[in-house]
């Protein structure tokens, strides 16, 4: 079906990505929203962790991160990772709140307080999650992050953190154990 | 046979937590905790774990689903490519097209001195973005004379020596030798140069070259694209922030200056001596019946922004 090898190499979310992308360069722009849809929620937890602060923020800076994306989209590569693209984009938007704030705290900030809107049972398994997950280092909590919020494969992560397939291997393993 | 200490153990929990999915056992492993109470204990765990996980992301997506997107009306994608237009679409625009722009520019076309005299720009458009000074031409030979409108965003213009477009939101950029599609919401930089200045802060204007976008900030800054279309940036006032084709993402802040290559490799500091600075349009190589009443030379050198002469490489 796929007649690139840059196709061949895309995992299913890719490929769905790609497809998404290339309506609305043809001009459906409503199907952003799709995209929006599909990796709303991870960035706005993304923001949430990065930027420690309150939901408001997060959602703005989600708001502006889909924005950016939306824009620039004319220079996204088809056939290139969507999500590999937006996370960049995320990562550069919380980089600039992060120096706007000049806030040295923000360098160990202190762990997020699960969000009201939670039902209770899943807010407390989800406090219990976030505790462990600040056992981990910032980059086995990036593997983590990007496994299950994100939804990416061993291999995804890999390419997204530039990072051997092992090492990805292993941060997974560790966190996993520091959850059991 | 139970066992209560077995050698595979460890190595089946390493496995399994390696892998995408830990609940996926291997027909081995299933054959083998059949028999392993160790074994099949470690794998409820991690399949326990893992359901936990599950229901964590459930929870993440349940309470971090962001609030509504809307799409920004003067979106960078507003121009889709003919290609991707409906059959019925294409048709239709053609139609009006013809009634709007076509027909009465055949009229001034057909007179003896075979000069186009255009003294009413193309009604179509919003006429958001007009020539303030020089002289700019369409792809087809038809020169646009100041004050006029530019009115479709998709058609390729080309400036002559100076010019300088204004548009309805302030915001007012000087072009040298370039090649480009306005519109209201930015500007697509095919070839030359442009110098912007965006009045205030928070007004939404972006300008694309091959290799980048840019996202503007209230600012004044330069943009020169080569043939090659490398481009290179240079801010003297604000801040803009630059996406390259590699989808990488940097700011650039007054004083900075970067050049991207035609590959989107970005090199932070001044532009280059490699880098073309001289911009010479030129004019009937593609398009032969250009007609122009101002005469336009077969080859001008214009003095750059700053004090450079500027030269445009032919496509």
């Amino acid at each position: 079906m796929n007649t690139g090898s840059i196709d061949d190499t895309q995992s299913e979310n890719d490929r769905n990505d790609t497809r998404i992308i290339s309506e609305v360069l043809d001009g459906k722009v409503d199907a952003f929203h799709v995209v929006f849809e599909r990796y709303g929620p991870a960035a706005r937890y993304y923001f949430w962790n990065r930027c420690g602060e309150d939901r408001e923020t997060a959602e703005d800076l989600t708001q502006e991160a889909f924005l950016r994306a939306y824009r620039s989209i004319r220079t996204f590569q088809l056939g290139s990772s969507f999500k590999k693209w937006f996370r960049t984009i995320c990562n550069h938007l919380a980089i600039d709140h992060a120096k706007s704030l000049k806030a040295a705290s923000l360098q160990a900030p202190a762990p997020p307080k699960a969000p009201p809107s939670c039902p209770a049972q899943i807010a407390v398994k989800r406090q219990i999650i976030e505790e462990a997950l600040h056992l981990l280092s910032l980059r086995q909590r990036e593997v983590f992050e990007l496994k299950y919020v994100w939804d990416s494969t061993v291999e995804e992560v890999a390419q997204i953190l530039g990072l051997p397939v092992g090492t990805v291997k292993t941060d997974l393993s560790q966190a996993r154990k520091r959850l059991m | 046979m139970n066992r209560t200490s077995c050698s595979q153990t460890s190595r089946m929990m390493e496995r399994l937590l390696e892998s995408d999915d830990p609940r996926k056992l291997t027909q081995a492993d299933r054959d083998h905790i059949e028999t392993c109470v160790d074994c099949r204990t470690a794998a409820a765990r991690v399949a326990a774990t893992e359901a936990g996980l599950g229901e964590f992301v459930e929870g993440i997506r349940l309470a971090e689903s962001p609030g509504r997107f809307k799409l920004p009306t003067d979106s960078p994608v507003a121009m889709p490519e003919v290609s991707a237009i409906p059959a019925f679409l294409l048709v239709g625009a053609f139609a009006l097209v013809l009634i709007l722009t076509v027909l009465p520019f055949l009229r001034p076309a057909r007179t003896e001195t075979g000069v186009t005299p255009i003294s009413t720009p193309a009604q179509s458009g919003s006429g958001d973005v007009r020539i303030a000074l020089g002289t700019i031409m369409r792809a087809d030979g038809w020169v646009v004379p100041p004050g006029s409108p530019i009115t479709s965003s998709s058609e390729l213009f080309r400036c002559y020596g100076n010019a300088r477009l204004q548009f309805s939101n302030g915001t007012s950029i000087s072009l040298q030798g370039a090649k480009f599609q306005a519109f209201p919401g930015g500007l697509v930089l095919k070839q030359g140069q442009i110098e912007v200045a965006v009045p205030k802060k928070g007004l939404v204007f972006s300008v694309t070259t091959p290799v980048i976008v840019l996202g503007i900030r209230g600012t004044h800054f330069i943009v020169r694209v080569a043939e090659s279309g490398e481009t290179a940036v240079s801010v003297s006032e604000g801040e803009i922030s630059v996406t390259t084709v590699r989808n990488e993402e940097y700011p650039l802040r007054a004083g900075n200056s970067a050049t991207v290559s035609a590959q989107g490799a970005w090199v932070f500091g001044p532009i280059g001596a490699g880098f073309p600075s001289t911009f010479t349009p030129e004019i009937g190589s593609q398009n032969p019946e250009v007609r122009s009443p101002t005469s336009a030379p077969s080859s001008i050198s214009v003095t750059g922004i700053g004090s450079r002469s500027e030269t445009l490489l032919d496509e």
